[in-house]
């Protein structure tokens, strides 16, 4: 059985096909401003690296903030649902999730079967989400990628105390002017985040194992700052970003199953 | 057809409610008192031959508030307070609040001074309510209330007038009873949204042209529920000061949710029980009040909220709970942490939602509600 997951997000459409339980193909494109177009074009690409067809695929489920734009899917479920799904199919340990997106990061408490138990999702603020990042390698004139090598170099702590990310951008050109070095400034913006995080994480009540998802997941620094934090080692899966594609794409199997 | 007009109606006069009730003080040359919620006799005002108007918050810019309000004051009272500074309650005559917590105690005195108007009047409610005394002080507190109200029309407001008002009121409260009722058995029938419009309408329009309207719509509701089957949904139980923001309810009623019972302000409490219809209407009120199901500021030792909602729960086979809380609002997240353990103990899941009047945002709302629906419902 062939099924697919959209994880149409804020910032990158992705898409993975499944055939009985192993990965088939991958594809992204920038969501842009027209998701439709993006949820076609990620679908494409993944078809193409299969060599398939839309025809051949059973079930597909779309997720994310556009979900209810892919026109060609069967159905949706929420964020939450397929990082799960996804992070249970890596890792069949987990028994918690952190999804840190661009815009949204949610954390997740699931039962041994992959049932989520309770959860929690960033409120309204950019302070807990992958964009807060982005904004302050902006301010730091370096690239989003080596934000989280360079924040592994730090040798002081700086923090930054801000809750609001405009707020915690002007304390890192502060930081800036005073001289205070690139990488220590990387380590502080980690830090912040991880703590944002962190505290959910907490609201909810962490278990092991636990698994981080998500673009953020890439920023080893960051993943550094919450190992710390929570004083446990946690699971990464290869690619972070597509779990929640994959998680839409089991769910479809087991849709499909029931069809 | 005609349940789509009434439903239409109402929503109409919610969403335009101030021009609602000028369009009423015009044609009718009655006088309007304002309350903030809740639990104010509006009986009472009633009977004093004056329209009660709950004033229900919004979303208006909160720009003037910041003049004479912290922005930590709960965004309910802020934009109340709005609407006022705005010159949107001009039509009222009078504003009684009642003292619940610090806010509606300290936004007495700043409206009164910022927007004074005929009759102001606060309403102090027992702060210990198990206690003995607390009936009799509560009936000497209505009775002060009474004297002010018939200063202000001029004549003694009589037993016979308040007790015809109690009867409005108590007719009122049993159709929307009945209405919560069908959307209960069948919410293809009547809506979440819709319900919980039904019952803001409530707070806003006079009884006498509700309760016509109410009763065309427990005739045209009964005959649908009898021609549609009612699918299997998530029974769920919202707690919380007042159901804001209404989109909510669409968000449950997309996810296949009922809603079966609340301890809202603005829904199920403001109508589950009736007032007494013999003997002294100010002990019957008092009575009233005494019993109202608890909220985060009007609690009881011996039989506390959290009991309230585990009983409530129970009692309506409820799935799931969503605690609604407004940002600011101390009581309520005082309340929290015994309440979610009180479901936790019986394995009920709850999900905690932290609005604002005029700041929440939907797309995170809705995803959120869509999770716990996944989560509660076990769907995938």
């Amino acid at each position: 059985m062939i099924t697919a997951g959209v994880d149409a997000g804020n910032k990158y459409t992705r898409v993975v096909i499944l055939k009985d339980g192993q990965v088939l193909a991958k594809g992204e494109v920038v969501s842009g401003f027209n998701q439709q177009k993006a949820a076609d074009d990620s679908f494409n690409l993944a078809l193409q690296e299969a060599g398939l067809s839309k025809e051949n695929v059973n079930y597909v489920i779309a997720t994310g903030a556009g979900k209810t734009e892919v026109a060609f899917s069967n159905s949706n479920i929420t964020d939450l649902t397929a990082a799960t799904k996804g992070a249970k199919f890596i890792c069949p340990t987990a028994r918690f999730v952190v999804d840190v997106g661009a815009e949204e990061s949610r954390v997740a408490k699931i039962d041994k079967d992959g049932r989520v138990v309770d959860f929690a999702v960033n409120e309204k603020c950019a302070a807990g989400a992958g964009s807060f990042v982005e904004a302050m390698s902006r301010a730091l004139e370096i690239p989003i990628e080596q934000m989280g090598e360079l924040s592994l170099q730090s040798t002081k702590t700086v923090q930054i105390n801000a809750q609001c990310a405009v707020f915690a951008e002007s304390e890192v050109v502060s930081l800036i002017h005073a001289n205070t070095a690139k990488k220590d400034i990387a380590n502080a913006v980690n830090d912040a985040m991880a703590s944002r995080i962190m505290s959910m994480v907490r609201r909810v009540g962490v278990e092991k194992d636990l698994v981080i998802i998500g673009g953020m997941a890439n920023n080893r620094g960051f993943v550094k700052s919450m190992e710390d934090g929570l004083e446990m080692k946690v699971v990464l899966p290869a690619e972070p970003n597509f779990v929640g594609a994959l998680g839409a794409a089991v769910v479809a199997a087991e849709k499909a199953l029931n069809v | 057809m005609i349940t789509s007009q009434l439903i239409s109606y109402f929503n109409e006069t919610i969403n335009d409610h101030d021009r609602f009730v000028e369009q009423w003080k015009r044609t009718s040359g009655g006088k309007v008192i304002g309350f903030l919620l809740t639990d104010v006799p509006e009986e009472l005002i009633h009977a004093a031959g004056f329209f009660p108007y709950g004033i229900c918050g919004s979303n208006v810019g909160q720009e003037r508030v910041d003049a004479h309000l912290q922005n930590w004051a709960c965004s309910l009272v802020r934009s109340s307070f709005a609407l006022a500074l705005q010159g949107r309650l001009d039509f009222l005559d009078g504003l009684i609040i009642p003292q619940t917590c610090d806010t509606t105690r300290m936004v007495s005195g700043i409206w009164k001074h910022a927007r004074p108007l005929p009759l102001m009047e606060n309403y102090l409610l027992p702060r210990q309510v198990d206690r003995p005394s607390a009936r009799t002080y509560l009936v000497g507190e209505l009775t002060r209330l009474k004297g002010r109200l018939e200063n202000y029309r001029g004549t003694v407001i009589t037993n016979d007038e308040i007790s015809k008002s109690i009867s409005l009121y108590n007719s009122n409260r049993k159709l929307l009873r009945r209405i919560f009722s069908l959307h209960e058995q069948n919410p293809e029938c009547i809506s979440n949204r819709n319900l919980y419009a039904l019952i803001r309408a409530a707070l806003i329009m006079p009884r006498e042209i509700l309760n016509d309207h109410l009763r065309q719509l427990v005739d045209a509701l009964q005959q649908d529920c009898q021609s549609s089957s009612a699918a299997a949904q998530t029974r769920l139980i919202i707690s919380g000061s007042v159901i804001e923001p209404l989109e909510i309810l669409d968000y449950i009623d997309q996810a296949g949710g009922v809603v079966v019972g609340d301890d809202l302000q603005n829904g199920w409490r403001y109508i589950e029980a009736d007032v007494r219809e013999s003997g002294d209407p100010l002990e019957a009120l008092a009575d009233y009040q005494i019993n109202r199901i608890p909220f985060a500021a009007y609690d009881t030792v011996s039989n506390p909220r959290r009991h309230f909602l585990v009983h409530l729960a129970s009692q309506k086979q409820a799935q799931g709970v969503i605690f609604l809380h407004l940002k600011y609002c101390e009581t309520e997240n005082y309340d929290y942490y015994d309440n979610m353990q009180a479901f936790n103990k019986i394995s009920i899941p709850t999900l905690r939602i932290e609005t604002e009047f005029g700041g929440s945002s939907m797309g995170q709302l809705s995803t959120r509600v869509q999770a716990f629906m996944e989560m509660v419902g076990g769907e995938v």
